[in-house]
């Protein structure tokens, strides 16, 4: 094995987990505002995916700002359209019946898009195709840097917006402390409806960057089980571990695929989440305090 | 509504789907609809299975389908190639889903989040990958064929008819089982642990055995439905194990009644019949079946058997002021 395959293997590890984190991101949100684990993130992915791959490139020919535009506006509609059927209804009920209520949404839109979309998986090239840069012997897909630069981007504006904007302070708020920050005076309702809509972007995004990389189909939606999973191994909760839980899950994925077995990555990927409940429940970054109700 | 009065109409409730799962036969004369009543039967078992985990526990899950599977396959490979006597493999089945519950219960449950949910579709989906990849033990997508039906005591169940009253007979008594299973100190607490774990510790309660433990029983209903299912239609692959089929079980408990034995039969028999009756919708029916779900857990959580209970207690609210005034004038 030379360095080369494995700074390769490396950046592909990196990219893959920059998608893990925005899809464990969507989760963190959710779940700071309302104590919920969105069951139907996964079919987030899928419909941006679609949305961009079979619809916006493929069908309208739009480029690739214009498709980052236009799924960002779908999805955060749809992002608090989907708060208002499966959540708003459900607030004073135990958390089990919203979740229960976004995994028969999952289902609802994973048959949609068969309606929609077609049964058969769509491919599209994405703003490089199967461009490679070189670097010495490393040669990299230029979609897997774009991937790295738009989640880096993506994660400062979202620092940013959460450090210095008003609406972004006021969604911490509501995080924080849902009752106080009522009697503050901020509109809960309106305040959750926008972590769901920042959460359906993330997805959205996710979901583009991933498009030229697979092909696209309903089963894309595995990548909502690999987001919770980096949730999981970061520290649940946690923005930090979120990120950081998803960029070492891509990476030991790809290793795991390229060096022991690809036809059981999953398989060992799912065993390696249930060591890390096992061993360290509150993930690398979490608090112990984390696992009170 | 009293507690003896709930207990009537479930009795009543499930006499009445018993004494309709009974006569059906005579009816039914072809193939096909057989074959969706012995699979009502089938779903019944893991419907009442899945209800001890998510009903009384209150853990939501969503792997029904995955543990299914490995019961089918524990029971098929050993009934098949290794050739073991039909009870004993339904018995290794059994033994084999508790362990694999208890694999992935245990690290799972004794977290107080929800994480049992997205764990156990996590689950569902490497059992199948698994499956089908594994095809030196497996076989792979084409399965296993030949899967015997059971004898007993020189008696064959290979006559649809005759299997179908011994899966129906096996469904009576693990109804009765569950029932048992409700109203025993385990069943009591852990609906105590569901509807208040911190107080249920507070008081002395292992929460995390008791989940695990109603995990455990939900894993042997499995391999019990997915031992009957393997041993009915004697083939089994790895197509069958999926998501959507872990999502009917969860729906077929919610249209019923979750935290009823009662409403989980209601539901897995009315279910399992519309659906076939709507499988020529393909797509659109599994849309109206998410829909139809979230409709009820907005609007009558409890499905069918929270409907029944109210126009009992309505029924009965209407019968016992009459009641009481006669007493005054006597």
């Amino acid at each position: 094995m030379n360095v080369a395959v494995l700074v390769q293997q490396l950046i592909n590890g990196l990219a893959m987990g920059c998608i893990y984190s925005l899809v464990a991101l969507g989760y963190t949100f959710i779940w700071n505002a309302v104590g919920i684990v969105n069951l139907a993130q996964g079919d987030f992915v899928t419909m941006a995916a679609f949305l961009y791959a079979a619809t916006l490139s493929n069908k309208l020919g739009f480029g690739l700002g214009l498709s980052l535009l236009g799924v960002a506006a779908a999805m955060s509609v749809f992002g608090m359209g989907a708060e208002r059927v499966v959540y708003s209804p459900l607030k004073d009920a135990h958390p089990r019946a919203v979740m229960l209520s976004t995994l028969a949404l999952g289902i609802l839109l994973s048959n949609m898009y068969i309606i929609i979309w077609g049964p058969y998986p769509v491919t599209t090239q994405g703003p490089f195709g199967q461009g490679v840069i070189h670097f010495g012997e490393v040669s990299i897909l230029k979609q897997n840097l774009f991937v790295i630069v738009i989640t880096g981007v993506l994660l400062i504006l979202q620092w940013l917006f959460f450090r210095r904007t008003t609406l972004g302070k006021t969604m911490r708020a509501v995080a924080q402390d849902r009752e106080a920050a009522t009697l503050m005076g901020i509109d809960t309702g309106r305040t959750i409806a926008i972590t769901f809509a920042n959460s359906s972007i993330l997805a959205g995004i996710a979901g583009i960057l991933l498009a030229p990389l697979f092909m696209v189909s309903v089963d894309l939606s595995m990548v909502g089980q690999k987001g919770f999973a980096s949730c999981v191994i970061g520290g649940f909760g946690s923005i930090i571990g979120a990120t950081v839980g998803g960029i070492l899950l891509g990476t030991i994925e790809i290793f795991v695929a390229g060096f022991l077995s690809s036809r059981y990555k999953d398989a060992i990927v799912f065993l390696i989440l249930i060591f890390f409940l096992l061993v360290r429940p509150q993930g690398i970054l979490g608090k112990k305090a984390g696992e009170s109700l | 509504m009293t507690e003896a009065r709930k207990r009537e109409l479930e009795r009543t409730v499930s006499i009445f789907i018993f004494f309709l799962l009974i006569i059906a036969p005579i009816f039914v004369r072809s193939q096909y609809p057989f074959f969706v009543l012995c699979l009502a039967v089938i779903n019944g078992i893991a419907v009442m299975g899945l209800n001890f985990i998510f009903g009384f526990a209150g853990q939501l899950h969503l792997g029904t389908a995955g543990f299914l599977g490995i019961g089918s396959y524990a029971f098929s490979l050993a009934a098949t190639k290794y050739g073991w006597n039909w009870w004993a493999a339904a018995l290794l089945s059994i033994v084999v889903v508790g362990i694999f519950s208890l694999f992935l219960g245990f690290p799972t449950l004794r977290l107080k989040r929800y994480y049992l949910a997205i764990i156990t579709i996590g689950f569902g989906e490497i059992t199948r990958s698994v499956l089908m990849n594994w095809s030196s033990f497996t076989g792979g997508v084409f399965g296993i064929q030949n899967i015997p039906r059971p004898s007993l005591l020189g008696l064959q169940f290979t006559d649809n008819r005759v299997f179908y009253y011994l899966a129906l007979i096996l469904s009576i008594l693990l109804y009765l089982l569950a029932i048992r299973i409700e109203r025993s100190r385990f069943g009591r607490a852990l609906k105590a642990v569901r509807d208040d774990e911190l107080a249920a510790e507070a008081i002395g309660m292992n929460s995390t055995f008791l989940k695990v433990f109603a995990f455990i029983w939900c894993g042997a209903y499995s391999a019990v439905a997915g031992t009957l299912y393997a041993s009915f239609q004697q083939y089994i692959s790895p197509e069958l194990y999926t998501q959507a089929y872990s999502f009917s079980f969860v729906s077929m408990l919610v249209f019923g009644g979750i935290g009823t034995v009662p409403g989980a039969l209601l539901g897995a028999t009315a279910l399992t019949i519309l659906m076939e009756l709507l499988r020529f919708m393909k797509q659109w029916y599994l849309v109206m079946y998410a829909a139809a779900i979230i409709v009820i857990i907005v609007y009558e959580p409890y499905g069918l058997m929270g409907i029944l209970t109210r126009l009992r207690a309505k029924r009965l609210a209407a019968a016992e002021p009459a009641q009481g005034a006669r007493e005054v004038n006597v």
